[in-house]
């Protein structure tokens, strides 16, 4: 019960953290409009379910992944930044409940950046937001988050253990839009890239989603998208309790848990 | 008889470092090196010693952050590399410095996170945080944001939140570095009131005055080795046989205060020079001799101070540190 309180609480004060940062306001309120209205002027003259998969749900998650390439991949040193890092490290809640509660409020600033892309699609543009299978998209969606939020935990472990990935976090905010195939088929790219694609959780994500919002609704696609973003899920898990078991090492065994 | 509540038994503890560009090699740095103490239930416990002794890694160690290479560690009967899921509520440690607070929080809302951290529960958390904000004398400003406090609120705000789960230990790591005189004293009155209600502290501090007046005990530690222990009145009694003369001059050259550094009466000097002023402190057994010496190689100079008095504990630890260092 006592866990449950302090995940809460986290999620709570970590969401008043973030949004209080000044880049992060940005990047949820400000830059989801930016996306889409770039989309739309890509697809603007395309079929119904095309803007749909590519200007909705395309600009929504490029807003989803901004927030998790600049919260959660980089909340670890940030809070070895403020110092607090220790701090949590040796209270008595497990660092890793922590850090999911950390996670669980960037996602859901994330998702409310994507329904405000939503939203300013639908009013902005007239565009149609048709929902053929809302239960369905419904809870695809949050299978997404999970499996996005476990991509997270090992973004945020893998930076805080190599100083060399931290450089790359401003680097890999546009890349994944491109190789996850958040704007265009991830068809189009060369074949050696596509399989870079295959085995990052948000191509798969984004398929399902479009795979479930599609008008004729094929068990077989849903299932092939599900059972790939599962699989990847899984592997992510294990490799990020592998990190997690290893950032515990360097922090106790290395004393580099405060260094930058 | 008292029991121990923290028992350090030949604790050793290395950092690996790499050094150079191209061609890398690994530097190995002893923090630690066979550090053996304990620290009694109710005590004041100072740990002193120069920058780069092994203060903070013994404290990280204690308070569960570190694992030691070797040597045993025993604090309230656990062994903080084992048992640090069940000794960690019932410890906690402050840093000194203004960081490790939420500043974009208000103090309440980091007292409030940090309770739920160490699982305090709900029925008691409302009341043990105001209690806290009271002790602190941040009460008035519970709601305010930590960005808009001054260092000193920021450090008793530390306290508060090092507090937060009522612990039988208290590690504090430098908790006054930074603070003006005021801060500071508000800060021992604390730690004395926290002390009189029965908790266990170990301080690291750079201020020889804080810990003569708050600690029951002291370890001088240099280069990760425990070069003596004992109470304040204890250490100063080492010294007791030797009189402090401190000394200002204007316009001196080196040679003059060469030629006081060489005078065999003396048995420590620690110099001081800020452009044309020197400032002299000197411990010495023979004053009566020191002092005309001082006066006569300074005729072309202007002594504008000279005083004589006993030896306090900054001058036990020059000794002490100094001839460890020699």
């Amino acid at each position: 019960m006592n866990l449950a309180v302090s995940l809460v609480h986290t999620i709570l004060v970590h969401m008043k953290l973030s949004i209080a940062r000044p880049m992060f306001k940005f990047i949820i309120w400000i830059s989801p409009l930016f996306y889409s209205t770039l989309a739309i002027f890509i697809y603007g003259k395309d079929s119904p379910e095309t803007l749909f998969h590519y200007v909705v749900l395309g600009s929504g998650f490029m807003a989803l992944w901004s927030s998790i390439v600049f919260s959660s991949a980089s909340d670890v040193n940030r809070e070895r930044f403020y110092g607090t890092l220790e701090i949590i490290f040796i209270s008595p809640v497990p660092f890793a409940v922590t850090l999911i509660g950390k996670i669980i409020a960037n996602t859901l600033w994330g998702l409310i950046s994507m329904i405000l892309s939503f939203v300013y699609l639908k009013f902005v543009f007239q565009l149609e937001l048709v929902f053929y299978h809302p239960w369905v998209f419904l809870a695809a969606l949050l299978f997404v988050l999970l499996s996005l939020a476990v991509f997270s935990f090992f973004l945020a472990l893998a930076f805080t253990l190599s100083r060399q990935a931290e450089a790359l976090m401003n680097f890999i905010e546009y890349p994944i839009y491109l190789i996850c195939g958040f704007l265009f088929p991830i068809s189009y790219l060369p074949a050696w890239v596509q399989g870079i694609s295959y085995v990052l959780p948000p191509t798969w994500a984004i398929q399902l989603l479009r795979d479930v919002t599609t008008e004729t609704l094929s068990s077989q696609t849903v299932l092939f998208s599900f059972t790939a973003l599962v699989s990847l899920t899984v592997l992510y898990i294990l490799i990020g309790v592998y990190f997690y078991r290893l950032m515990d090492k360097k922090a106790r065994f290395h004393g580099k848990l405060g260094v930058y | 008889m008292k029991q121990n509540v923290i028992e350090v038994k030949n604790v050793t503890r290395a950092y690996t470092t790499e050094v150079g560009i191209f061609k890398k090699e690994k530097k190995k740095v002893e923090a630690l090196n066979g550090v053996s103490f304990s620290v009694k239930k109710g005590e004041i416990f100072g740990l002193l010693g120069p920058n780069g002794a092994g203060k903070t890694t013994m404290i990280k160690i204690l308070s569960t952050m570190l694992i030691p290479h070797s040597g045993n560690v025993s604090i309230l009967g656990l062994d903080p590399a084992a048992d640090h899921r069940l000794l960690r509520p019932k410890i906690n440690f402050i840093l000194g410095g203004e960081r490790n607070l939420y500043w974009r929080l208000s103090a309440y809302d980091n007292l409030s996170y940090f309770a739920d951290l160490y699982k305090i529960p709900k029925s008691i958390k409302k009341s043990r945080i105001e209690d806290l904000l009271k002790l602190v004398g941040l009460h008035d400003v519970a709601h305010q944001k930590v960005e808009t406090f001054s260092k000193g609120m920021k450090q008793r705000l530390q306290i508060a939140r090092g507090l937060v789960n009522n612990p039988e230990i208290l590690f504090l790591d430098e908790p006054s570095i930074g603070l003006d005189p005021v801060s500071a004293r508000q800060l021992r009155e604390t730690l004395r009131k926290l002390n009189n209600q029965g908790t266990t502290i170990l301080l690291t501090t750079h201020y020889m005055y804080e810990a003569d007046e708050l600690c029951d005990r002291i370890a001088f530690i240099n280069k990760g080795e425990i070069i003596d222990i004992d109470s304040p009145s204890n250490l100063k009694k080492k010294v007791d046989h030797l009189s402090i003369i401190d000394c200002s001059v204007l316009g001196a050259s080196s040679s003059q205060i060469d030629s006081i550094k060489n005078l065999k009466s003396i048995h420590h000097i620690q110099v001081d020079r800020h452009d044309f002023a020197w400032t002299l402190r000197i411990q010495t057994t023979e004053p009566q001799l020191v002092v005309p010496f001082i006066y006569d190689s300074m005729k072309n100079s202007v002594i504008t101070n000279l005083t004589i008095s006993n030896p306090t504990l900054e001058d036990v630890y020059v000794r002490t540190i100094g001839e460890n260092a020699s």
